[in-house]
């Protein structure tokens, strides 16, 4: 972010309180104060709801694309303002970090549960999940180019590997799901996760492939533009003759429109290192493999 | 409103940069992935004032 407010000076960003947290405020963010209203960053303070409200109002006023952040679990603070960007269809990028138990010792206070399912219920808002950064790339590429609708994107607190399987010019996020990796042409089990979960989602497809059960890990970063496909397309990525099971660190509720398998998390969080916290919760490499197996049989 | 360049601008340099890092394949917290988006295509972009129209 730290050389595109000086060129775009129409971008406009800021924080509730956590700048140094979800990255939004670089080296080249000039503050705008109470007494000097020249510059490209807002710190709102402790206000989410007040935030989103400021920059709905950004972008009502035109010529501005406003993005701010906070950690996902405070979106419930933002919620009534992120409603009203979708329903006046406005170009507001919400930054979410610290996206799920994945954020480790600060612990159920601070780790998101619910808050996907209850953003992904909003109608006219898309919530991103990349995993990696080819998928960050092209989910902001959507959000700055999206007209009507407002964008959510969720990120990791946590370290993630690069997954992306092959280059293409295409924008693979934006028809919201697509294929990492298959180890068949005739795969026994779909694997489908987002974000941080495609990594675990990977691991899980090279042990079955030890097992010599054959899989496919399906990334879908954006649940509401893969719904928006055409059939021929979401049945390639959920073939009907197969289980699917999905794995995010987080409600299944959203995910239960795809598959009646899906590992999640339906309680709150717990405090601790937060591979320690995914092994407590089962959602591990291992457990999606007992289930897979489970399911081919 | 973006103008039609200026995507066409946007789609080029995204696209420069999922090469870039399709052979460093960086390993990162997906905030920072966020940071460095923006980051690393600006200086490429002089036109981004032009973006809003």
């Amino acid at each position: 972010l730290s050389l595109l407010p000086l060129l775009c000076l129409n971008l406009v960003g800021g924080s509730a309180d956590l700048s140094g947290s979800n990255n939004t405020k670089t080296k080249n963010s000039k503050v705008i104060s109470a007494k000097d209203f020249n510059g490209n960053y807002i710190h709102y303070g402790i206000r989410e709801h007040g935030m989103a409200a400021a920059m709905n109002g950004l972008a009502l006023y035109g010529g501005i694309i406003p993005y701010g952040g906070t950690f996902l679990i405070f979106s419930d603070y933002c919620k009534p303002s992120i409603r009203l960007s979708a329903l006046m269809g406005l170009k507001v990028i919400y930054i979410f970090s610290h996206d799920s138990i994945g954020l480790g010792e600060d612990g159920p206070t601070h780790q998101p549960i619910e808050q996907l399912a209850g953003l992904r219920a909003i109608p006219n808002l898309n919530v991103f999940r990349p995993a990696d950064i080819n998928e960050t790339l092209e989910c902001w590429q959507i959000a700055l180019k999206s007209k009507k609708t407002p964008s959510a994107i969720v990120l990791s607190r946590q370290k993630l590997p690069y997954v992306n399987p092959s280059l293409t010019k295409d924008n693979k996020c934006e028809l919201g799901a697509y294929v990492v990796n298959a180890t068949s042409q005739n795969n026994k089990i779909t694997l489908i996760a987002s974000g941080s979960e495609v990594e675990i989602a990977l691991e899980a497809q090279k042990k079955l492939k030890e097992s010599n059960i054959d899989s496919k890990v399906v990334s879908m970063p954006c649940q509401e533009l893969f719904d928006q496909q055409n059939n021929q397309f979401k049945n390639d990525i959920i073939q009907k003759d197969i289980p699917v099971i999905t794995v995010e660190a987080g409600s299944v509720i959203s995910w239960e429109k795809y598959s009646k398998n899906n590992m999640g998390i339906n309680s709150f969080g717990e405090s601790g290192p937060y591979k320690e916290v995914y092994k407590h919760f089962d959602l591990t490499s291992d457990k999606i493999v007992a289930l897979a197996k489970k399911l081919v049989r | 409103m973006l103008s039609n360049k200026n995507l066409n601008d946007l789609d080029k340099l995204i696209s420069a940069e999922k090469n870039k890092y399709f052979n460093e394949k960086p390993a990162k917290a997906t905030r920072e992935c966020s940071s460095m988006t923006i980051e690393s295509i600006t200086p490429s972009l002089s036109e981004l004032s032009w973006w809003i129209s």
